[in-house]
């Protein structure tokens, strides 16, 4: 009787063991779940730098349109194809890298000093969208100026 | 202690260390796989920033003559991109290369300047570079308005260094080197 009480109080139940290992799932969960944030973390970080070669790509196509040929105006997505023109009255076409899950948008804003035309104003935004081809709240915006040299 | 209660300790025993195992095994392969997806990504964007950099200072070779223009701009052939750019305050230019060296486990790109200074920018890390010099020219004053430009598609990572499998990276764009825009159409 006394040897089967002795051995009973040094063993562990199956209660016990299942509480220890719920235990220990419960502490790594957050692990694991810190692990899957560095995941994302990169995924995110690539992504935005998809977004940000393509801002770039559209800033620079209009860099390299002459100055009196850069028509001002606002221009969605739909607009912003690969050999579309870049404007009615300029000879030129986008020349546009096919990148999914981004949607672009270009402004371009004359700038006058006076009477006399100083700057364009250039604004890329690049959303970035999900899987379902809505956006995610994530944007890359970048400007440029281009100056009138003929001044 | 009965048979079946060392059974079923045994078996629980097995259960538990088999799961931990499992997780860690998981939790080191998921590590390595974002740790290589950063360094492809890394140098991915290194190569980029540089290719960038070095079209901006780009300019015309005027040692050719102006019906070699082509030429003069930039040589793109399967396995490198080379043209001239300013190096220095003076105004002297350099020969810079890029060149891919394509492998069967990846294969790396080197940035050479000059004639001696080389780089590795990516090493055994690409699955696939192609690039080609695109061109426009529409009709307007002089001989018309061109515009030149570097199509670059390059898909990195998913293979490469033994043992390191990272996520495939593709990134496809377009560099338009400014200074020699303006070269071509007419403005220093």
């Amino acid at each position: 009787m006394n040897r089967e009480t002795t051995l009973r109080r040094y063993g562990f139940s199956l209660l016990e063991i299942l509480v220890g290992v719920g235990l220990l799932a419960a502490i790594m969960t957050p692990v694991m779940f810190a692990f899957g944030a560095g995941s994302r973390g990169i995924q995110m970080t690539q992504e935005e730098f998809v977004a940000h070669n393509a801002a770039l790509e559209l800033l620079e196509q209009l860099n390299a349109v002459p100055f009196a040929l850069l028509p001002a105006g606002k221009f969605g997505d739909a607009e912003l194809r690969d050999s579309l023109p870049i404007g009615s009255k300029c000879p030129l076409k986008f020349h546009i890298s096919q990148v999914p899950d981004i949607q672009r948008g270009l402004e371009i804003k004359e700038l006058k000093q006076g009477t006399s035309l100083r700057f364009k104003k250039i604004e890329a935004t690049i959303v970035l969208l999900d899987r379902k081809g809505k956006p995610t709240g994530r944007t890359v915006v970048l400007k440029s100026l281009l100056a009138n040299e003929t001044q | 202690m009965t048979f079946v209660e060392i059974i079923i300790a045994g078996g629980l025993a097995v259960l538990v260390i088999g799961a931990t195992l499992y997780a860690f095994m998981q939790f080191r392969r998921g590590f390595e796989k974002g740790e290589s997806s950063a360094v492809v990504l890394q140098e991915g964007a290194l190569f980029l920033g540089f290719l960038r950099n070095d079209l901006i200072n780009a300019v015309i070779d005027k040692t050719l003559p102006p019906d070699r223009w082509r030429d003069a701009v930039m040589t793109v052939t399967s396995n490198q991109v080379s043209f001239t750019a300013f190096h220095d305050d003076e105004g002297n230019t350099e020969k810079i290369s890029y060149a891919f060296s394509p492998a069967l486990g990846g294969g790396s790109l080197t940035r050479t300047q000059g004639s001696s200074r080389t780089k590795t920018l990516i090493d055994k890390g690409i699955a696939s570079l192609s690039w080609s010099l695109g061109e426009e020219i529409v009709p307007g004053i002089g001989s018309g308005v061109r515009r030149i430009w570097l199509n670059v598609d390059l898909t990195i990572g998913g293979q490469g260094k033994a043992g390191m499998t990272s996520k495939i990276i593709t990134l496809s764009t377009k560099l338009f080197p400014t200074r020699m825009n303006r070269q071509l159409n007419g403005k220093s």
